[in-house]
């Protein structure tokens, strides 16, 4: 484009096109976010009229809280299976359904079903799933681990959570997947089947390099959505059985609301956010090294 | 070309018209907000005959939905005052400090009692209630010697029984006193599995209904006070307790492992949820449920249902032959953000539900409450209620302690989940417990 | 030909199986909002119930949840906010993509972190600023105003991606070159060739939007604005909840969502298409 714009230009042209989205994001997230920092040098409970100034006691408190750091361990390993499968999943029914078979869009449509219902909803569809469904139909068929209902073990009930956040989440990166590979210049894939590639070999050099972008979307999206899982914590397992399954999100909530230590609450989500941004811009950063310019 | 982004600014502008046109309508249903500021609203409300006060009121109770509505209905037209009934499920003290914090809050609120200590800077004080000596200062929440709440209901805790199904196994009437010792109860239920009631009883997996109804009887039972579990709870504090030497907390874990040998869900009793122990009492699967009088949809299949206090092996203090009651729900008014007018408005309410017979009609007979006062006279019509009501107006009643913290359910819910499932014994338990307290400010 | 027949019947069965699975739990709502209360509790998995196939669910639904307005309010408060979302995103979008100024750059990394904001964080100092502050709760245009503050990062992201990798650069210059302003070159050039992202962020954000109930729940106070999320949770107790009507309640939910997705797929799967033909 043009080297040197005139400031005036540039700042009516940046007004004019970023104004309304920017101003919207300052006002409803920005300065909220401020105000909320503000909060967390406080000992405020959440209901009083009265919110002391603490400075920094909050932030050292942090490192006494076992809980926390407890429930952040589980977040992340949460989250690593998590996003492994999910985009395993979703990369494998993108390919499955791109390669021009009859009824592709019957089954694309049936793959993202699962976003079309949202939070609580589906965490309590599940639950009634695990805990009644399945195993009325453990007993009826005499199957020894789907008798007693995976939400009473921890380690179960943290497969459940797993099992259903990939149910979730595959079907909508699938999505992104799907216009990725679309997205493939014909050309590319013609020119390896004449030097003689085989699907798996295409499959190796040519489409998933291509989907560089595609990744780094999709691991974004799912790394930030696990860490922060707190509607279906809740409604599937609640934390249980016997606070087992109570992931970050879900304690820094209680922390802040149920035990009306909101100050210190407010800190770890805001320490939650810094940790979880940190992972996630590494992992664009490494991605968009690996980038094969289009 | 011209014509698609014609058609896209068109449609903005139309929806965004739209918007506006909208919300426009709305505004007149916000009268009832922080009325120092809405100023304009009120001028622009249709029904300005003369001032005419609009309250609005949160109900917590998702059973009495729909008799709030009615009654609100029925006060309009008896008194003029429009009454607003909300009701939400969140949890209340959370939806609470989220109106508090954005200025928006209710005239009346439903709320427990711990609430009230939490929310007491925003509350009026109604010490010189008329109804305050009637049952307000035995049941109402007293700080500081003011008292800020209006008992709504008083609700009791104990052992279900579907006499129904017991006596169709017995074959004599079931007459709960003659079964108020651990022993005698453990013949009867005995007698109902060789009767072929396979599992007699059901307990909850909720970590509420674990740590807050069942354990709590351990705060409760300490001299039938409030000044009595107070004391018991401060030397829990303080770490002067041991709970594994403590008589009631053993009296009382030897009763817990006694249902829970009985235990409809005992091959999987964090399974156990509320609603299907609830079906499973009802159609007479079971014969006894820990729970509360709060249950109203057990009886679809027999009305022979009522309630008794759970036999123990410790009959001190009579707690055998005591059902723990207490003013679990209260009415408290918001004083922060609200109008004079409107303060006396509520206040009237309140007069209203205990003086007027229409008000009394109301908590009796539609929404099935003991009420807690002492002027009221009108019997309770739900059988659990009735069974409830006989223990209060015996002075059989055992104190409820309620202003426990508001994360012990979550807490030492977990602790007895874990307890019920086999994971630790009963010393654990005692000491994770003595830990929970020692936390605690 | 016998060996590429039978990876395509394995590959039909694997999807089919997968399908049923992803499919399994809309089956189970399905079948129990036919059913009573007890039905749904003791038998979840009979096809139909001991007291047999009910339509009263969906009766008592639609009647305790005042089931049309909220609908009306949906629709009003998504179909809005989704509209003003892609047009305000996408014209962020192409500004940040194209030009490599500090502003630019410093909303386009703010956007992307605030990605990774959880909710919690925000809710109480939101509602204190706007509610507290400005008394601007329980009106539905400020829902639609917090919705496009929320939203807006996503949808930028996901503009922004797409103008970069899909728009080409000699386009626009040659637009340029023929006199054509920034608008100009936005709506009539950039903005049709950004179809496929345009559908597949429509989805997005109606879905986010149409079910979410945390924030919608903090805003609207006043019971005649409450949207459908809102309106089912008058169906949880606080110890126990009416499982046919919530199933109920939620099949109807669904329907209008899965009407809309059904008739954009045509659209997805052409503008996808178109795309990768162009590109």
């Amino acid at each position: 484009m043009n080297k040197k714009e005139p400031f005036l230009h540039k700042s009516l042209l940046f007004v004019g096109f970023a104004g309304p989205a920017v101003f919207c994001f300052m006002l409803v997230m920005v300065i909220p976010f401020i105000y909320g920092i503000y909060l967390t040098l406080t000992s405020w409970n959440g209901i009083s009229a009265d919110k002391a100034f603490v400075g920094f006691e909050n932030y050292t408190a942090i490192f006494q809280d076992v809980q926390f750091w407890n429930s952040l361990g589980l977040t992340i390993l949460y989250s690593a299976i998590s996003v492994v499968f999910i985009n395993v999943l979703a990369f494998g029914l993108a390919y499955l359904v791109t390669g021009g078979m009859k009824g592709q869009n019957f089954f694309r449509a049936g793959f993202f079903t699962p976003n079309l219902i949202g939070g609580l909803v589906l965490g309590y569809i599940w639950q009634f799933i695990f805990s009644r469904a399945m195993v009325s139909a453990g007993n009826y068929l005499n199957i020894g681990f789907l008798s007693t209902s995976w939400l009473s073990d921890p380690g179960k009930a943290l497969a459940a959570l797993i099992i259903v956040s990939v149910w979730q989440y595959s079907g909508f990166m699938m999505l992104i997947y799907i216009a990725g590979l679309m997205s493939i210049p014909k050309e590319l894939l013609e020119a390896g089947i004449i030097d003689g590639c085989g699907k798996g070999q295409s499959l190796r050099y040519i489409i998933l390099p291509q989907l560089n972008s595609s990744f780094v979307i999709c691991l974004f999206l799912s790394i930030t959505r696990c860490f922060m899982t707190y509607d279906l914590n809740l409604s599937l397992t609640n934390g249980g059985p016997f606070g087992s399954t109570k992931m970050a999100a879900m304690y820094v909530y209680q922390q802040a609301f149920v035990s009306k230590n909101y100050g210190a609450g407010q800190t770890e989500a805001v320490v939650l956010f810094l940790i979880c941004a940190a992972i996630s811009i590494a992992q664009v950063y490494i991605g968009k090294r690996n980038e094969v310019n289009a | 070309m011209k014509k698609i982004k014609l058609s896209y600014i068109g449609l903005a502008l139309a929806v965004t018209v739209m918007m506006f046109a909208g919300c426009g309508k709305v505004t007149d249903g916000n009268e009832n907000s922080s009325a120092a500021q809405s100023q304009q609203e009120v001028k622009e409300d249709k029904e300005d005959k003369e001032e005419e006060v609009s309250i609005t009121l949160l109900n917590t109770k998702s059973e009495l939905v729909e008799q709030f509505e009615t009654m609100a209905k029925q006060y309009k037209e008896q008194t003029g005052v429009n009454i607003e009934t909300v009701f939400t499920s969140d949890v209340v003290s959370t939806h609470l400090a989220e109106k508090y914090a954005s200025g928006n809050t209710y005239t009346i609120m439903m709320v427990d009692r711990p609430d009230v200590y939490d929310f007491q800077e925003y509350l009026l004080d109604l010490s010189d209630e008329k109804w305050v000596p009637d049952g307000g200062s035995a049941y109402g929440v007293t700080i500081e010697g003011k008292i800020y709440s209006f008992p709504m209901l008083i609700e009791a805790v104990g052992l279900l029984y579907n006499a129904q199904v017991i006596e169709d196994i017995t074959g004599k009437e079931f007459v709960w006193s003659d079964y108020n010792t651990i022993d005698k109860f453990r013949a009867l239920l005995d007698e109902l599995v060789q009767g072929g009631l396979e599992n007699p009883v059901a307990i909850n997996k909720e970590d509420w209904s674990l740590a807050n109804h069942f354990f709590g009887q351990l705060y409760n039972q300490q001299g039938n006070s409030a000044e009595g579990s107070q004391k018991f709870i401060d030397s829990l504090k303080e770490g002067n307790t041991k709970l594994a030497d403590d008589k009631r907390f053993n009296s009382l874990m030897d009763s817990f492992d006694l249902l829970a040998d009985y235990n409809i869900n005992k091959a999987d009793p964090l399974s156990a949820e509320y609603d299907m122990n609830n079906t499973c009492f009802a159609e007479g699967d079971v014969a006894f449920w820990f729970n509360g009088s709060w249950a109203t949809e057990v009886y679809e299949k027999t009305d022979k249902i009522g309630m008794m206090p759970l036999p123990q092996s410790d009959a001190a203090e009579g707690v055998n032959d005591k059902l723990i009651s207490g003013a679990s729900k209260t009415l408290v008014i918001d004083k922060q953000y609200t109008t004079e007018d409107q303060q006396q408005a509520a206040k009237d309410f309140l007069n209203w539900l205990v003086y007027d017979e229409a008000g009394q009609s109301f908590m009796v007979d539609d929404c099935s409450i003991i009420p807690a006062f002492a002027n009221i006279n009108k019997e309770v019509a739900a059988p659990l209620s009735v069974s409830a009501q006989k223990f209060i107006q015996n002075q059989a009643t055992e104190f409820w302690y309620q202003t426990i913290p508001g994360d012990h359910g979550t807490e030492v819910g977990a602790m007895l989940q874990k307890y019920l499932s086999g994971g630790i014994d009963r010393e654990q338990l005692a000491s994770e417990v003595e830990s929970y307290w020692a936390k605690q400010k | 030909m016998e060996k590429r027949k039978l990876g395509s019947v394995i590959k039909y069965a694997v999807l089919t199986l997968l399908l049923l699975i992803y499919i399994f739990p809309f089956f189970m709502v399905l079948i129990n909002a036919f059913k009573e209360k007890a039905d749904v509790i003791k038998n979840p998995m009979a096809l139909i119930g001991k007291s047999g196939f009910i339509l009263s669910n969906f009766r008592e639904a639609v009647r305790k949840m005042d089931f049309f307005r909220a609908l009306g309010n949906s629709l009003l408060i998504t179909g809005s906010s989704t509209l003003l979302i892609i047009i305000i995103s996408a014209m962020a979008a192409y500004i940040i993509a194209r030009k490599n100024w500090m502003a630019c750059k410093l909303f386009h990394v703010l956007m992307i972190l605030s990605l990774a904001i959880p909710f919690q964080v925000l809710m109480i100092p939101l509602v204190s600023i706007y509610g507290g502050i400005f008394h601007m709760l329980n009106y539905r245009s400020t829902l639609i105003f917090m919705h496009l503050g929320f939203s807006v990062s996503m949808s930028c992201f996901l503009f922004h991606g797409a103008v970069k990798s899909t728009i080409p650069l000699e386009l626009e210059d040659a637009a340029a070159i023929d006199g054509c302003g920034s608008f100009k070159i936005f709506f009539q050039i950039v903005l049709p060739l950004l179809k496929p992202t345009i559908v597949t962020t429509v989805i997005i954000n109606t879905l986010n939007l149409w079910n979410d109930y945390l924030l919608p729940s903090l805003i609207l106070g006043d019971s005649k604005l409450y949207t459908l999320p809102i309106a089912t949770r008058i169906f949880y107790g606080a110890f126990s909840s009416d499982l046919g009507l919530i199933l109920a309640a939620l099949v109807l939910m669904i329907l209008p969502i899965l009407a809309l997705y059904l008739f954009l797929q045509k659209y997805i799967i052409e503008g996808v298409v178109a795309g990768a033909v162009k590109g």
